[in-house]
C-alpha cells in the first residue's frame, strides 16, 4: 500500500466529527481509556440488527472533537465470535454504508506486549491508519519490564504512545497523536513482514510468531509476565474446594449489596414519587377550584388529575425504582471484573452450570435475578452464545425477586402460618427453592427443545489480578442505568399507563351507600363532631375506591377470568389482583387492601392487620376464601407466574422481538396455572380446603 | 470427524497432562467456533503451552496469559511434550488416544 493512501471514504459521525475506532484485547483497560478520552460522555447503541452493543463518545484532540468508537474487546479479528465479526465489519465499513473509520487507536497491554501485538498485526493488514496506545506502563515499570518505545514505533511504522489509562499518564500525548491521525498526517500503513515458521495449519500462527519476534526486539526480558502474586492467589481461588467457597461468599456478598443496598434508595424513590403525586394532586385540585369552566374543572379534578398522579407520576416512579438495583449490580460486577476475579468465578462454576445445560457466565445473571429480573436480564449480555444467552434470560424471572417478598410475606406470614416462625421460614425457603428448581428444570428443557445444543465450552482468559478502577465502575453503573431508562423506560411507562386506564375506567356513579356515608359525614361535621366526620369521610372514600376498582375494566376482567381461575381456588377479586399486579407483583397487596380492607385505614406494611381482614374474607357462598388450599395455590402462582410487565419490556428490548417475551409469559404463567391447579385440587381431594 | 491417532510417544492429549507439563501444540481435532477462540488465545499449532491446573475445567499458560478451558475442549488439543517445569511433576501417564 502506498504512502499517500487513505481509505476511499471516511466515516464522519452525525456530529460532523471524524470517527476513530478504539480496538484492544479484553482486559487491556479499554473502558478506562475510553472514559479518559471522552470524559464519560458517551452513548451506547446496538450494532444495526443485533443486540451487540458499541459505545461512542466525543473526545477533544488537537482542539477539535473526534468521535471515538469503542469496539468490543477482542483477541483477533478473524475469529468466529459475533463480536469479533461485528468489530471487523465496523472497521471495514460494512455496517456504516461503506464508510470506514478515519483511523484506529490500538490499545496494547504493556505488561503483556506479546499477546497484544497479535491484534496489531491484524489491524495493520486491514490497512487502516493506526496509533498504538501502550497502556499499563506504570504496572510494566513496576514489574521491571522495559520497552523500547521509539524502536517499537519504527518497527510498526506508526506512532506509539505510552499511557496509563488509570492514572491519566500520557493521555494528552495520545490526544495529539489522535489529532495527527485525523489530520491524515499518519498516513503510512505498515504491513507486518510475516515470515512464518508454523502457519501451515493455523492462521493465527503467523501473527503470533511475528509478535513474538517483535517483542524480543523491543522488550528487555522475554518472559511470561504473570506476577507471582496472581499465581499464588490463583492457587487458592481456582482450587476445587476453596474456589467454590470463595465464589459462594463473594456472590452472596454481591447479592446482599444489591438486595439491601438498594432497599433505602428504592424506598426513597417511592417516597419522593408519593410526595410528588400528593403535591400534584393538591395543586391540580386548587387549579380546578380556580377555573370557572365546569368542563375544565371536572377534567382537572378527575381524569387529568388521575392520569397525571396515578398514571404518569406513578408510572415514572415505577421505571426509576429499578435504578438502584441496576446501578448497584453493575457497579459491583464492574469492580469484580476489573480485579480479575469474575473470570475466576466463571472458571470455578463452569462444571456446575454445565450440568443444567448453561454456560458458567449464566451464573451471575441467575444469582442477580434473586434481587430483580430486569438487571439480571441486562447482565446476560456477557454470554457470547445467543442460545445460551436466550435460555438464561428466559429462566431468570423464575428466580424469586425482591418484588415477590411482600406477596410471600403476606401469604406465608399472614395467611398460611401466622405465629409459626419456623413453619413460615420453611415455606419461604420452599418458595425460593421452587423458583430456582423450576428455573433449572426450565433451562434443561429449553436446551433440549427450542434452543438445542450443549452450552458453549469454556474458554476464558484469566487476567492478572489488579486494583479495580472505581471511576470505571461508577461509569459502568451510570451507563447501565441510563441505557435502561432510555431503552426500556418508555415501554414500561406505556404498560403502566395501560394498567392505570384498566383500573380507572369506566367511571361509575357512587352507590347509595357511599352517598349516605358522605351525607352522614356532612351532618356530623355540621353538628360539631369533626373526628367522626373525618372517619365517615374516609370510610366513604375507601368504599368508593373499592366500588370504582370493582367496576373498572380490570374488575370486569377479573369477573371474566373467574371461571378459568376458579379451579385454582381464586375468586374474581383475586383475579382483579392478578391483573393489577401485572405492573409489579407487590401491587396485589395494595389491591387486596382496597378490595378487602375498605373502611379501615391499613397500610401495606401492616401485614397482620391486612391478613386479619383477608382471613375474614368470604366467598359468595359464605365459605372462607383464604383457606390453606387457596393460600398455597396463590403462593405457587406468584412463585412461577410472569407477573411483571417490566420483565416483558426488557426482554423485548434484549431479544429484539416480541416472540421471546410472549413465549416466556405463556410458559411461565401457564406453568404457574398448572401447578397451582394441581396443588389446590390435590389438597381439596384430601379434604384440606 | 477424523481423529488422527499418533504413535509418537512424546505426544499427548492436553486433558491428560499433569501440572507443570509444557509442550508444543501439535494439532487440534475440531473446527468449531470454540477451537477458533482457543487458537486466537494462543493455543495454536506450533505454540508452546504449559499446564497450570488439571481437572475440568483446566488452566494452561499460553502466550503470556493463563487460559481456563473446559476438558471437553482440551480433549481436542494434542501436544508434543517438551518438559516438566515442576520438580515433583510426573511424566504423563495418559498417552494420546482416540477421543472416541
Amino acid at each position: 500500500m502506498s504512502d499517500d493512501c487513505c481509505p476511499p471514504e471516511v466515516n464522519v459521525a452525525a456530529t460532523g466529527a471524524p470517527v476513530v475506532a478504539l480496538v484492544g484485547n479484553p482486559n487491556a483497560g479499554k473502558t478506562t481509556l475510553f472514559n479518559q478520552l471522552t470524559g464519560m460522555r458517551a452513548k451506547t447503541a446496538n450494532y444495526p440488527g443485533t443486540t451487540v452493543e458499541h459505545r461512542s463518545g466525543l473526545a477533544q484532540a488537537g482542539g477539535r472533537p473526534v468521535e471515538i468508537l469503542d469496539l468490543p474487546g477482542l483477541y483477533a479479528l478473524d475469529s468466529a465470535s459475533a463480536e469479533e465479526r461485528l468489530s471487523r465489519d465496523a472497521l471495514t465499513g460494512v455496517w456504516s454504508r461503506g464508510d470506514r473509520p478515519q483511523g484506529a487507536i490500538v490499545l496494547l497491554d504493556a505488561t503483556n506486549l506479546e499477546r497484544s501485538l497479535g491484534l496489531v498485526s491484524q489491524m495493520l493488514e486491514l490497512e487502516i491508519p493506526i496509533v498504538v496506545a501502550l497502556n499499563m506502563m506504570d504496572l510494566a515499570r513496576r514489574d521491571g519490564i522495559r520497552i523500547d518505545v521509539p524502536r517499537l514505533a519504527t518497527e510498526l511504522q506508526c506512532p506509539v504512545v505510552p499511557v496509563s489509562a488509570r492514572t491519566g499518564e500520557g493521555i494528552d500525548t495520545l490526544r495529539e497523536a489522535i489529532a495527527s491521525l485525523v489530520k491524515r498526517q499518519v498516513l503510512r500503513v505498515a504491513k507486518p513482514a510475516m515470515a512464518c515458521d508454523s502457519c501451515a495449519a493455523c492462521s493465527f500462527s503467523a501473527h503470533f510468531d511475528w509478535a513474538e519476534r517483535l517483542t524480543a526486539r523491543v522488550q528487555n526480558t522475554h518472559r511470561a509476565t504473570d506476577s507471582v502474586h496472581s499465581d499464588k492467589l490463583d492457587e487458592w481461588l481456582t482450587h476445587p474446594v476453596i474456589g467454590p467457597l470463595a465464589v459462594v461468599a463473594t456472590l452472596f456478598g454481591l447479592l446482599v449489596i444489591v438486595f439491601w443496598g438498594a432497599d433505602m434508595p428504592m424506598s426513597l424513590i417511592d417516597w419522593l414519587f408519593g410526595r410528588l403525586g400528593d403535591m400534584t394532586d393538591t395543586g391540580m385540585r386548587m387549579m380546578a377550584d380556580s377555573v370557572s369552566q365546569p368542563w375544565l374543572q371536572s377534567l382537572l379534578r378527575d381524569d387529568l388529575r388521575s392520569l397525571v398522579v396515578r398514571g404518569l407520576i406513578g408510572g415514572l416512579g415505577g421505571v426509576l425504582v429499578f435504578l438502584p438495583q441496576i446501578g448497584l449490580l453493575f457497579f459491583a460486577l464492574a469492580l469484580l471484573e476489573d480485579t480479575g476475579y469474575l473470570a475466576r468465578a466463571t472458571f470455578v462454576v463452569d462444571k456446575l452450570m454445565r450440568r443444567v445445560g448453561l454456560p458458567a457466565k449464566a451464573f451471575v445473571p441467575l444469582l442477580s435475578a434473586h434481587a430483580c429480573a430486569v438487571p439480571a436480564i441486562l447482565s446476560a449480555r456477557t454470554i457470547e452464545d445467543p442460545r445460551d444467552r436466550f435460555a438464561t434470560m428466559f429462566i431468570a424471572p423464575l428466580m424469586s425477586c425482591s418484588a415477590r417478598i411482600p406477596v410471600y410475606t403476606l401469604v406465608i406470614g399472614g395467611l398460611l402460618f401466622p405465629g409459626h416462625p419456623w413453619k413460615a421460614a420453611a415455606a419461604m425457603a420452599g418458595a425460593y427453592g421452587l423458583g430456582a428448581a423450576s428455573a433449572l428444570l426450565g433451562a434443561m428443557l429449553l436446551k433440549r427443545t427450542a434452543l438445542p445444543g450443549g452450552p458453549q465450552p469454556l474458554v476464558i482468559e484469566l487476567p492478572r489480578y489488579r486494583l479495580p478502577s472505581l471511576r470505571t465502575a461508577l461509569w459502568t453503573a451510570f451507563d447501565r442505568m441510563r441505557t435502561f431508562v432510555v431503552s426500556a423506560g418508555s415501554l414500561i411507562l406505556i404498560f403502566s399507563l395501560v394498567l392505570w386506564a384498566l383500573a380507572e375506567y369506566p367511571h361509575t356513579q357512587p352507590s347509595a351507600q357511599v352517598v349516605a356515608l358522605q351525607a352522614s359525614a356532612d351532618t356530623l361535621a355540621a353538628h360539631g363532631q369533626p373526628d367522626a366526620a373525618i372517619a365517615a369521610r374516609e370510610a366513604a372514600g375507601h368504599l368508593r375506591d373499592r366500588e370504582a376498582l370493582e367496576q373498572s375494566f380490570a374488575g370486569r376482567f377479573g369477573h371474566l377470568i373467574e371461571p378459568a381461575i376458579a379451579p385454582l381456588g381464586f375468586n374474581w377479586q383475586i383475579g382483579l389482583g392478578l391483573v393489577s399486579s401485572l405492573a409489579a407483583r407487590e401491587v396485589i397487596v395494595s389491591t387486596l387492601i382496597i378490595v378487602y380492607g375498605a373502611g379501615d385505614a391499613i397500610s401495606e406494611d401492616d401485614t397482620s392487620s391486612l391478613s386479619d381482614h383477608l382471613k375474614r374474607a368470604r366467598r359468595e357462598d359464605d365459605s372462607p376464601l383464604f383457606t390453606l388450599a387457596t393460600s398455597l395455590s396463590l403462593l405457587v402462582f406468584y412463585v412461577l407466574a410472569l407477573q411483571c410487565t417490566s420483565t416483558l419490556a426488557i426482554m423485548r428490548r434484549e431479544t429484539g422481538s416480541w416472540k421471546w417475551p410472549a413465549l416466556q409469559f405463556v410458559t411461565m404463567t401457564g406453568g404457574a396455572y398448572l401447578l397451582s391447579l394441581i396443588v389446590y385440587q390435590t389438597l381439596r381431594a384430601f379434604g384440606i380446603a | 470427524m477424523t481423529v488422527p491417532i499418533t504413535q509418537d510417544p512424546g505426544m499427548a492429549r492436553l486433558d491428560g497432562l499433569p501440572v507443570g507439563t509444557c509442550g508444543i501444540v501439535a494439532f487440534l481435532t475440531a473446527r468449531d467456533v470454540e477451537v477458533l477462540r482457543l487458537k486466537a488465545l494462543g493455543v495454536c499449532i506450533g505454540r508452546r503451552i504449559e499446564v497450570i491446573r488439571t481437572g475440568d475445567p483446566l488452566i494452561v499458560r499460553a502466550f503470556g496469559t493463563r487460559i481456563g478451558l473446559s476438558a471437553q475442549l482440551a480433549r481436542h488439543v494434542f501436544v508434543d511434550v517438551c518438559g516438566y517445569q515442576h520438580p515433583g511433576a510426573t511424566p504423563p501417564s495418559h498417552r494420546a488416544e482416540s477421543p472416541r
